[in-house]
């Protein structure tokens, strides 16, 4: 997918471009926050904010030039921000380390579309219960803690199945990625 | 670092267990190996595919009406639409769907304040809290409105009112989702529900199809395995089963129930248990007879009787519009004439003109027995002081008894002693017409009540000599009385 389609010159259309992009990496990015922060909760206050600022600085974006990098850069003042905010302990890594993390962070997955339609196929092939502790993981945020509880496991349990789950889907994604004709 | 350790500090890290000690070794592999770093946005980015995967995969199966998924209450989304072709219908279609997309994010931007853009349309509202603790930051209390999305209930007890009536009590560990005015996803949890006639057709959708009120009184459970039971008390329900289980529509009658298991495709009858549901609040209205007070009402002049549901006592008489006043409600009120049941010139030895009714309360002692019920009565009241030196009190009084309704005159004579629970509303009146002055009382009711009387009273001037203020005229309409029983936690386990 093009991720940086030709400059548009007019102030509207760059700021358009700028909203169309953060669309297009709004769930990678989702995925930045919350890998580097605990703000399960609060990941959309930091989204919003950081689609206003991209859009306020839409003139900044170099049309041509890594959006990724940029749109990250503002997510992660935006989620320090929050952070600072927070009363309670939401800062994963020390800024040292994040600093290291955001500049080697690569552009988003190209064949996002097709990696997704995969998965969907590959959630599929999860036995019942896998499956489960993996909806209740990422679609609910619940925490293995409480996962284990609503599905009176062991915390241990659900460790080991969300992590050979995790590892069965990747290498299912991957497989049918390889089977795809170039 | 070995592979392995990388990828044990990765899931750790993803899933919130590293300890400090592996947390700083964690962040010192990311500091100093490239490869680490590569590895953590790989699996940071495969994290959120799978995230976008399963939220995706809800919106679709809500589409569907074939709920599974759960989410968190969710203040804004931005999300990319799916390609599932390279076809160019479709992707003129992607396109424009972005296009759509990149107009309503706009819209959003320009919303005048943080706060007012989250403000979304509320569904239902919290009418009770018993304890309720709530995942997430939010804690809904009671008044609270609730806009449409994912609840998880950890514990406690509360209920949910509708807009058109329905009434929803929902106890913990529970994670359902509000959809809309007349849905509701019920992933986990037990439910108890009412639903008035007026809200008909109200839906609760569950993992083995949907269940659709067709006037009733109900219950739902639904595991986290995937099993669900629906339990019908009053009227019934019909389900219509999910597509997978490859079943007929069927309804559900009051005193039945059903057990699905959608994963052993398994349908079993059962017989209903409304102990292990809970309850929401239950509301018998309009439990006298004649409190409006309409031409033809009867109004006994014996005294207070044991008869349910008619009015006794001393001299009144329903009246159409009189004295400058007219009924508050329909085209009849009553006006109190004498403080006994002597003719009208009569000399009068007693001030107070009262009438009384009495309401069985036998029928109802399966909603009294756990002795949270409370009945509550109102009164309005009025009065044309045309320069009389009458009294400007009025009285509303209501009282619990145990025993027989035919001892009810003696009960009530030595009430102090004999009563269960008694309130009273004592108001002056003002010299006003046209204003109905409104009088209300509230008792609990024991599990051993047996009746309840409602008293209306107004004092009446008498002159030393016996004579009657026939200045003064006192009126009362729209005399109700109800009973309430809040909403409770199941006292029976799950099946």
């Amino acid at each position: 997918m093009d991720v940086n389609p030709k400059p548009a010159s007019p102030e509207s259309d760059q700021v358009a471009l700028v909203q169309r992009l953060f669309i297009q990496h709004s769930p990678s990015l989702r995925g930045f926050v919350l890998a580097c922060w605990r703000i399960s909760l609060a990941v959309d206050d930091v989204m919003q904010e950081a689609f206003l600022v991209a859009t306020r600085k839409a003139n900044d974006f170099q049309p041509g030039s890594n959006f990724a990098a940029w749109i990250t850069t503002i997510a992660k003042l935006e989620a320090r921000t929050f952070a600072r905010s927070e009363q309670r302990k939401t800062k994963v890594f020390s800024n040292e380390v994040l600093d290291v993390l955001c500049d080697s962070r690569p552009e988003p997955l190209h064949d996002r579309d097709l990696s997704l339609r995969h998965l969907k196929e590959c959630l599929g092939r999860l036995a019942p219960q896998a499956r489960q502790a993996v909806e209740l993981r990422y679609q609910t945020g619940q925490k293995p803690a409480e996962i284990a509880r609503h599905m009176r496991w062991t915390a241990e349990a659900v460790y080991v199945a969300l992590s050979r789950a995790r590892l069965l889907l990747r290498q299912c994604v991957e497989q049918k990625l390889a089977e795809e004709p170039t | 670092m070995n592979r392995q350790r990388l990828q044990f500090l990765l899931d750790g890290h993803f899933d919130q267990r590293l300890s400090h000690e592996e947390h700083a070794e964690f962040e010192q592999c990311l500091l100093t190996s490239p490869e680490a770093r590569d590895e953590f946005w790989k699996q940071a980015e495969f994290h959120a595919l799978i995230r976008q995967c399963a939220q995706e995969g809800e919106g679709a199966r809500e589409v569907q009406a074939k709920p599974r998924f759960q989410s968190r209450p969710r203040r804004s989304t931005v999300r990319r639409p799916v390609a599932v072709s390279r076809s160019p219908v479709t992707s003129i279609i992607r396109w424009a769907a972005l296009f759509a997309m990149v107009i309503l994010v706009v819209i959003w931007r320009l919303g005048p304040t943080k706060d007012s853009r989250k403000a979304v349309k509320p569904i239902c509202t919290v009418t009770h809290d018993a304890g309720g603790r709530w995942a997430g930051r939010v804690q809904p209390t009671v008044g609270q409105p609730l806009s449409a999305g994912t609840y998880q209930l950890n514990s406690g007890l509360v209920e949910l009112t509708f807009a058109r009536g329905t009434k929803a009590a929902l106890e913990g560990p529970a994670i359902f989702k509000i959809i809309d005015d007349d849905r509701l996803l019920v992933s986990s949890g037990t439910l108890g529900a009412h639903v008035p006639a007026e809200h008909r057709g109200f839906t609760v959708q569950t993992s083995a199809g949907n269940i659709i009120d067709l006037g009733t009184r109900f219950g739902i459970a639904a595991s986290a395995s995937g099993q669900v039971e629906v339990d019908v008390f009053d009227g019934k329900v019909e389900w219509k089963p999910a597509e997978t289980l490859e079943a007929a529509n069927q309804e559900v009658a009051g005193g039945s129930g059903l057990l699905i298991d959608p994963r052993a495709h398994s349908v079993s009858a059962i017989v209903s248990e409304r102990d292990r549901f809970p309850q929401p609040t239950r509301t018998v209205q309009q439990l006298l007879g004649g409190g409006e007070f309409e031409p033809g009402t009867v109004i006994g002049t014996s005294g207070i009787s044991g008869v349910p549901a008619v009015w006794g006592g001393d001299l009144c008489e329903t009246t159409a519009a009189v004295e400058g006043i007219r009924p508050r409600q329909g085209t009849g009120m009553l006006r109190f004439l004498r403080p006994d049941s002597l003719p009208l010139d009569a000399p009068a030895r007693t001030r107070n003109s009262e009438q009384f009714q009495c309401v069985d309360l036998r029928p109802f002692k399966e909603l009294v027995a756990r002795g949270a019920a409370k009945a509550e009565t109102s009164a309005w009241f009025n009065q044309a002081p045309r320069g009389g030196s009458g009294s400007k009190r009025v009285v509303l009084t209501i009282a619990s008894f145990r025993g027989n309704l035919k001892e009810v005159g003696s009960q009530w004579a030595r009430r102090q002693e004999t009563a269960l629970s008694r309130d009273e509303d004592v108001l002056a009146l003002d010299s006003d017409l046209t204003s109905w002055q409104r009088a209300e009382a509230k008792v609990p009711i024991p599990p051993d009540a047996d009746y309840v009387v409602v008293s209306i009273r107004a004092n009446i001037e008498v002159s030393p000599t016996g004579e009657l203020d026939r200045l003064t005229a006192n009126f009362v309409d729209s005399v109700s009385l109800q009973l309430t029983v809040p909403p409770q936690g199941r006292t029976a386990p799950r099946r």
